[in-house]
């Protein structure tokens, strides 16, 4: 025994440390969407949600009721058709479509690339519906200045338990089709126990896009925002 | 896993590498991200790129403060 030490034969392996986020690309260009807005004095919101839940009809709301005080500018992501740019249609706003194809959300590229099609130092308000989904939108900041995420009683309770991470990264949560609550058998108690479990610090405004109940309320918190942001 | 494997070719690149031998990711848990598709990712998009053959390390990040990160942490090569 000479206690030789073995020698490690000398690998051509070789290990390169990296600590690169893999969303730093879309994280700078979110920064830069971001500095575009405050560079126009634009308020942009995204607006996520699961299919269904209501939110072109909020924003057809939002710009019949307020479209007469602010300038607003909308952009609607789908993965196919422009039923929904259509739907919002007709209106003083541009409304531009996003189509992914096969993409489930809208990243801050994409934004970057549609805002093209604006003249920014004309809106006051940009809104932009991202692609009914509750799961991957929330990976992807757009730049915006406040994240609305929509949920509706026709879609249970338990959304903002089931997808904790889009209810956390947002804002606001409006909880839609209030009107349908009792034929849906919603528990309206459970709800807003879950959804302050997912959402504490988000601020819950209950509503019915269709009947206009509580949107008013809604309505007042937004253009409070965009006056305060422009006045800041 | 796109971005994930054009990073890690891109670093391979730089450095020189005949192969990418494997990829290490750490992935939180409120990522947004199933490990499951992330893998099946993997496999579908590796064929005909530098990380043909590559191993897929996910080192999975408990409910904390990294709990949202989605990151390529290293990237084993071969060198010729």
């Amino acid at each position: 025994m000479n206690g030789a030490i073995p020698t490690i034969p000398a690998g051509r392996h070789r290990t390169i440390q990296l600590q690169k986020s893999l969303l730093d690309r879309n994280a700078t260009l979110a920064a830069d969407n971001r500095e575009l807005f405050q560079r126009h004095r634009v308020f942009a919101v995204n607006f996520v949600s699961g299919p269904g839940a209501g939110k072109t009809a909020i924003i057809g709301r939002l710009l019949d009721e307020l479209g007469q005080r602010l300038r607003i500018g909308v952009i609607v992501g789908d993965l196919a058709t422009d039923n929904d740019a259509q739907r919002l249609a007709g209106r003083s706003a541009p409304v531009l479509q996003i189509t992914t194809g096969t993409l489930c959300h809208l990243d801050a590229g994409m934004v970057r690339k549609s805002l093209e099609q604006f003249r920014l130092e004309d809106l006051d308000l940009l809104i932009i519906e991202n692609v009914g989904n509750l799961v991957c939108p929330a990976g992807f900041e757009l730049g915006e200045s406040l994240r609305v995420v929509v949920t509706a009683t026709t879609e249970g309770e338990d959304k903002p338990v089931k997808y904790p991470v889009m209810f956390r990264t947002a804002d606001v949560v409006l909880l839609n089709k209030m009107d349908l609550a009792e034929v849906a058998g919603f528990d309206l108690h459970q709800a807003r126990r879950w959804i302050e479990l997912a959402a504490p610090h988000a601020l819950r405004f209950e509503m019915s896009a269709r009947t206009g109940a509580g949107v008013a309320e809604w309505h007042e918190y937004l253009e409070r925002r965009i006056h305060d942001s422009v006045a800041g | 896993m796109q971005s994930a494997l054009d990073l890690a070719v891109a670093a391979a690149g730089e450095g020189r590498a005949r192969r990418i031998v494997g990829i290490r990711l750490r992935l939180g848990e409120f990522a947004g991200v199933d490990v499951d598709a992330l893998r099946f990712a993997f496999e579908a998009l590796r064929p005909g790129t530098m990380a043909e053959s590559a191993y897929l390390d996910i080192e999975s990040v408990p409910a904390g403060r990294d709990a949202g990160c989605i990151e390529l942490t290293a990237v084993e090569v071969e060198d010729s």
